[in-house]
């Protein structure tokens, strides 16, 4: 399904291919609370497992990221994989407001921009 | 039309089964010879149509084959939901009758080389996909 572990100051998560929708739901309560325990400023969702994002997957993303940010952390989606950038680009999905980066060392960096920027 | 291939017929009752669907389709695609980017996008179609069934029909089956005439894949969802009013609506990239971002059935027509909707408001829907290893 899906494994949340910490990583220093970070959370870092990895999401299967086989998540379904409410382990989506479930994940995002789980992330929300964690945030919070753990005073978390940055996020990594790792989606590099995940053969298919549709619309509802981007939509989830979208809700993760808005919804940790009101908890004070950043976001940064990482491991889109090629193939699956593509088919969003064919549904016209957009991953809007959503920081992205490469990999996990791109997207550490990344977020040590973003939550710098905030302080 | 009667094909020889594999054939999977997944029933759709909860969202568990989308996944289920997908990863069939993705399966027969990879057997048919379609690139990673086309088995990709075939699952996605899947998710998206199967999606739909569960969300706003309540439930029904897609049954996912192989075309006989020429190397293709064949994906029929069907339901017995509310149906949908206005089929040109639904097709439009983002119009939603939900919270949803409207771009499920627009995106899968756009992946498939042939699309059809069979829709009867108040007794369900039909939809045929075909996309064809190129
Ligand atoms: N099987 C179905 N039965 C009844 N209505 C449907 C069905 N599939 C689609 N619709 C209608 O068509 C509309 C558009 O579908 P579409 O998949 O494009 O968007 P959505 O499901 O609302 O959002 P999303 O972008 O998350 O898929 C839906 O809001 C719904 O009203
Ligand atoms: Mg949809």
């Amino acid at each position: 399904m899906s494994v949340v572990a910490k990583h220093g100051d970070l959370l870092y998560v990895t999401l299967d291919d086989d998540i379904g929708d409410h382990d989506m739901q479930t994940l995002l309560e789980r992330l929300s609370a964690m945030t919070i325990r753990h005073k978390s400023r940055g996020v990594i969702l790792d989606v590099s497992a995940m053969e298919v994002i549709d619309s509802f997957g981007c939509r989830m993303l979208q809700t993760i990221t808005t919804v940790l940010r009101i908890h004070g952390a950043r976001a940064v989606v990482c491991g889109v994989r090629p193939a699956v950038a593509f088919a969003m680009v064919q549904l016209a999905l957009r991953l809007e407001d959503v920081e992205t980066a490469l990999d996990f060392e791109d997207a550490v960096q990344l977020l040590h921009v973003l939550t710098r920027a905030h302080v | 039309m009667s094909d020889a291939g594999p054939r999977v017929r997944v029933e759709l009752t909860s969202d568990h089964e989308i996944v289920h669907a997908r990863k069939a389709g993705r399966e027969i695609a990879q057997q048919l010879g379609f690139s990673t980017t086309d088995q990709v996008l075939i699952a996605t179609a899947i998710s998206e149509l199967a999606r739909n069934i569960v969300l706003h029909a309540g439930g029904g089956a897609i049954e996912i084959s192989t075309v006989s005439s020429r190397p293709g894949i064949a994906i029929v969802a069907t339901d017995t939901g509310p149906g949908i009013r206005d089929v040109e609506l639904a097709l439009q990239d983002g119009y939603s009758t939900g919270i949803g971002l409207g771009l499920g059935l627009p995106g899968a027509r756009r992946i498939s080389d042939e699309f059809m909707i069979e829709t009867r408001v108040g007794h369900g829907t039909s939809i045929f996909f075909r996309k064809y290893v190129p």
